[in-house]
């Protein structure tokens, strides 16, 4: 049975630094996602603060109380805040544009369908179709997401990309239980029109 | 149930969060609207849709770059600072640390106090005539060798006394004007060293 995240915390206040890169491992890949949903960019600059939300972390260990807030609660609230600073810092005021999240996602046209028939492995059930398929799916939802305003992005975020409990989430921004509820689903409802051609033409 | 109420459980309906009554209002609703139906099937459309997009993979360098960014801060520095700012960063931690600090000036000014490192520096009566002894006793009236007079009475500055005691059992001093009876000593005068048949 894997060790919780609190009994994790617990040795690595210890001093034993093992325990914690296994806490990065179990959740660098749900906060990188989380960073870049929320922040857009480029998957770079979601790493970086994805490290350094860790980094945060790290330093910060002793404040961490184990039992008075779950442990992924307490480390989206660091990566929020890290992510709100940083939209700060651009100036882009809640509104941004989905800037190649992703290390392939660039160009989706010919010269890009062209590509992924070439480089597909010859002996493996890789079909161009269906990955430009997800690869456009993958853009048109990113960019949905992206053009929601910040209040509302960022607990449907947590709710739908990561699996937060509605309790979890408004534990991480620090609101009711009703807010956190309503606002997910208005930001469901503002998705759902969004994504309408997308859908229907499916 | 209008449309508008319809739309606002959406998503408790999919999640089944809502009490059995509500459901029953909110699919009679349904049946009865064709655009709150097919809004609903879009909404869960689109809800799927967000739960199907792939993840991210971080880059293979990911684990290296943390480790050198860890690696990088001074831990010795971290523990022992961060312990005390984070102690500071809680409430009851503000509380605890302005009530230690307000203690520790009390006490280290106590301590300066009593062993005599600040005195109390009175100022100086404003009348002064030969030596003043600041006794509040009533006037001798004998004129003695020394030339001890009754002097009438002045209005002068002196240290009085409240009779209670403040921190750390210092009788509180004040300088408050007061009519009192001040007994002076004259110096001594010897006048058969003084020069006659002039002056005085």
């Amino acid at each position: 049975m894997p060790e919780l995240d609190d009994e994790l915390m617990k040795r690595f206040r210890k001093g034993d630094v093992d325990a914690f890169n296994l806490i990065v491992r179990r959740h660098r890949v749900a906060l990188v996602n989380f960073i870049a949903h929320f922040i857009g960019g480029n998957q770079e600059s979601a790493e970086d603060l994805a490290q350094e939300t860790f980094v945060r972390m790290f330093k910060a260990s002793s404040r961490y109380k184990a039992g008075t807030a779950k442990f992924s609660t307490w480390m989206y609230h660091i990566a929020s805040n890290l992510c709100k600073n940083e939209l700060r810092n651009r100036g882009r005021r809640g509104r941004f544009f989905v800037d190649n999240v992703g290390p392939n996602d660039e160009n989706l046209g010919q010269a890009r369908a062209e590509d992924l028939i070439a480089t597909a492995p010859a002996d493996s059930a890789f079909q161009p179709d269906i990955e430009l398929e997800r690869k456009e799916l993958k853009r048109t939802v990113q960019n949905a997401i992206a053009e929601l305003p910040e209040r509302y992005r960022l607990p449907v975020s947590l709710r739908d990309l990561q699996g937060l409990s509605y309790e979890e989430i408004s534990e991480v921004l620090n609101l009711p239980l009703g807010t956190t509820k309503s606002r997910i689903n208005r930001a469901r409802l503002m998705l759902k029109d969004k994504l309408r051609s997308f859908v229907e033409s499916l | 149930m209008n449309c508008l109420i319809a739309e606002e459980h959406f998503s408790a309906y999919l999640e089944d969060e809502l009490d059995y009554q509500t459901i029953k209002d909110f699919e009679a609703h349904l049946t009865n609207c064709g655009s709150c139906s097919s809004e609903l099937a879009l909404f869960r459309k689109s809800l799927n849709l967000l739960h199907q997009l792939p993840r991210i993979e971080p880059s293979s360098d990911f684990d290296r770059s943390l480790q050198s960014r860890v690696e990088n801060l001074d831990v010795s520095r971290i523990s022992v600072w961060h312990q005390v700012l984070d102690s500071l960063r809680t409430r009851s931690g503000w509380a605890f640390s302005g009530i230690a600090t307000v203690l520790l000036v009390v006490l280290i000014g106590a301590y300066f106090y009593q062993n005599g490192s600040i005195e109390h520096t009175p100022s100086p009566p404003s009348i002064v005539f030969g030596k003043n002894t600041n006794s509040t006793d009533p006037p001798v009236e004998k004129i003695n060798d020394h030339g001890l007079l009754p002097l009438p009475v002045h209005q002068v500055n002196v240290p009085i006394e409240f009779g209670s005691r403040g921190f750390f059992g210092r009788e509180v001093l004040e300088w408050r004007p007061q009519h009192t009876r001040q007994n002076f000593i004259l110096q001594t005068v010897n006048y058969s060293s003084a020069p006659r048949g002039g002056g005085l």
